[in-house]
C-alpha cells in the first residue's frame, strides 16, 4: 500500500510513528501512476496496516493525499 | 588562546558536533527531498531528529514549524518580512541588534512604522515600556530576549502575555539566549522564535532557524525546489518546505543536532548558570579598577553570559588588540553590531570591549583575563 503525503518531512514522520508500533514503514518516490507525482514521496506499508498507518497520519497531522494499491512491500 | 568571544559565535564545539557533522560529510550527505534513494532519506531522517530535539529544548509541540535559516538575522527577517505589510506598526526596543533595527528600518519603505520602546539604564526593556507603545495598529513585537552588548535578560514572558492578550504577534530574537537560558514558546506567547545554532547551540556557522506557531502564514523571501509538490509554480502553503527553498545545510543542520543534544544533556539552566558565575567572578575580580564601566545589570542574575567593558580613557579597539596580541585573549570590542544599544549606554564614540565565556571556560580563564586587564590599565596609570 502505498500512501502519498505532502513532504519529505511528513514521510519520514509517518515513517517513524509506524517505526514506533511496530511496523516497518519505507519512504519512496512516488510512482507516475499517483495523480500529481511529480516530485512527491509515499510511504509503503504492509496493506494490512494501511488503517493504522491511517488513524497514524490523522493523530501526527500529517495530511495524506492519496492511497493506493494492495501491494505490501 | 582563551576564547571569550561566545556572544559572536561559540568555540570551541562539543565532540559531538564535529563527529555528527563529520559523520554527514563522510556517510550521508546526500540531498535530503530531493529522490527516496536511501542516502537521501537517512538525511531527511537527520533533519527531522534535529528539529525534534530543538523542539523538545524550546517547548514546541510540532516540529515540523520550525524552519531551517543560515542564522538568526535570516530568521528576524523572515518573520518581519513575510508578514508586516502596509499600515502595520512594529514595536522593538532602543537595544536591538541590527539584525532586529536594519530590517525594521528597510520595512519603513514598504510603509511598516517602528516604535522604539525604551529601555532602563541598564539596557533591560520593562514590559509596561512596551505597553505604552502600542497603538490600534500593532502587528507585531519584535524584542531581544537579552542585549548583546549589556546581557540584559528581558522578561519575555510578561511581554509575551501582553502581546497575546493584545492580539499582536510577538517575536523574539533569541541570539544571546538560546542554548543557555530556558525558553518555552508556550509560556512566554511566543509567536516566532529566532535563533541561531551556531551560538548557545553550539552548532556549526551557517545554521540557525525560525520556529512559527500554528497558524501564522509567512510569504517566503526566497522561492524554489523543495523537493516535492514541483508541478505547482507556487511554494507549498505548508511549512518546513514553504520557508525551506533550495537545498539546506545537512551538514551544519547534522552538526546542530549534536550541540542541541549536548545542551539538552547539561541543562541550559545549568549552563546559563555555568556563564554567570564566571561572568560574577570575573566582576568581582576588576571592580577595583580604575576609569572601568560595566553595562548591563548589576545584577548577575539578570544577565546572560555576556558583559561589555568601558573605558575612560583607553580605546575598546585597542585594549581588544591587546588583549589578543600580547596575553591571548579572544574578546571583541566595539558596537557589537548594535549601534541602538551604543547609543543608549552613551557609547557610540568609545564602543566597549565584550567578555563573553561559554561552557567550556573555566574560572581560571576569565581570573587569568582580569589580571591581563588590570595589567593593560596598570600601564595606563604608570
Amino acid at each position: 500500500m502505498l500512501i502519498q503525503v505532502q513532504s519529505m518531512t511528513d514521510a519520514v514522520r509517518m515513517k517513524r510513528h509506524l517505526g514506533k508500533k511496530g511496523i516497518r514503514a519505507e519512504v519512496v518516490q512516488s510512482p507516475s501512476s499517483v495523480p500529481r507525482a511529480g516530485c512527491s514521496f509515499s510511504v509503503r506499508v504492509p496493506a494490512a496496516s494501511s488503517a493504522l498507518a491511517e488513524n497514524v497520519a490523522k493523530e501526527a497531522g500529517i495530511r495524506i493525499l492519496g492511497m493506493q494499491g494492495s501491494d505490501s512491500g | 588562546m582563551i576564547y571569550l568571544d561566545n556572544g559572536a559565535t561559540s568555540f570551541p564545539k562539543p565532540h559531538i558536533v564535529h563527529a555528527e557533522y563529520a559523520k554527514c560529510m563522510h556517510r550521508y550527505a546526500a540531498n535530503a527531498g530531493r529522490g527516496s534513494h536511501r542516502l537521501s532519506v537517512i538525511a531527511a531522517e537527520k533533519i527531522w531528529e534535529t528539529r525534534v530535539l530543538l523542539a523538545k529544548l524550546f517547548g514546541i509541540a510540532t516540529p515540523e514549524r520550525i524552519v531551517f535559516t543560515q542564522n538568526c538575522t535570516e530568521a528576524i527577517n523572515t518573520g518581519m518580512k513575510g508578514i508586516l505589510q502596509s499600515g502595520d506598526d512594529l514595536i522593538i526596543s532602543d537595544m536591538e541588534h541590527n539584525s532586529v533595527y536594519r530590517p525594521a528600518v528597510s520595512l519603513a519603505g514598504r510603509g511598516v512604522r517602528t516604535l522604539l520602546a525604551r529601555s532602563d539604564e541598564e539596557g533591560m526593556v520593562a514590559p509596561e515600556e512596551v505597553l505604552k507603545q502600542l497603538t490600534p495598529r500593532t502587528r507585531m513585537i519584535c524584542l531581544q530576549h537579552a542585549s548583546n552588548v549589556g546581557g540584559g535578560i528581558n522578561n519575555i514572558t510578561e511581554i509575551g502575555k501582553i502581546a497575546r492578550e493584545h492580539g499582536i504577534l510577538f517575536m523574539v530574537d533569541a541570539a544571546q539566549t538560546a542554548g543557555c537560558v530556558p525558553i518555552d514558546v508556550e509560556e512566554s506567547c511566543i509567536d516566532l522564535l529566532a535563533f541561531p545554532g551556531h551560538k548557545g547551540l553550539l552548532g556549526p556557522q551557517g545554521t540557525g532557524g525560525l520556529y512559527v506557531r500554528e497558524g501564522l502564514h509567512i510569504l517566503p523571501m526566497r522561492e524554489g525546489g523543495t523537493g516535492g509538490a514541483s508541478e505547482s509554480p507556487l511554494m507549498p502553503d505548508f511549512l518546513p518546505d514553504r520557508l525551506e527553498g533550495g537545498t539546506v545545510n545537512l551538514p551544519g543542520i547534522a552538526g546542530l543536532g549534536g550541540g542541541v543534544r549536548f545542551v539538552l544533556d547539561k541543562g541550559p539552566e545549568n549552563i546559563g548558570r555555568h556563564e554567570r558565575r564566571l561572568i560574577d567572578r570575573f566582576l568581582k575580580n576588576i571592580a577595583s579598577l580604575p576609569d572601568v564601566r560595566v553595562l548591563g545589570p548589576r545584577d548577575v542574575k539578570r544577565r546572560a553570559g555576556v558583559v561589555s567593558l568601558v573605558f575612560s580613557e583607553r580605546d575598546s579597539a585597542e585594549i581588544a588588540g591587546i588583549l589578543d596580541k600580547k596575553f591571548g585573549i579572544a574578546v571583541r570590542a566595539g558596537l557589537h553590531c548594535s549601534p541602538l544599544s551604543g547609543a543608549r549606554f552613551g557609547v557610540l564614540h568609545s564602543g566597549s570591549v565584550r567578555i563573553s565565556p561559554g561552557v567550556f571556560n573555566t574560572p581560571q580563564q576569565l581570573d587569568y583575563a582580569a589580571w591581563a586587564l588590570s595589567e593593560i590599565l596598570k600601564k595606563q596609570h604608570k
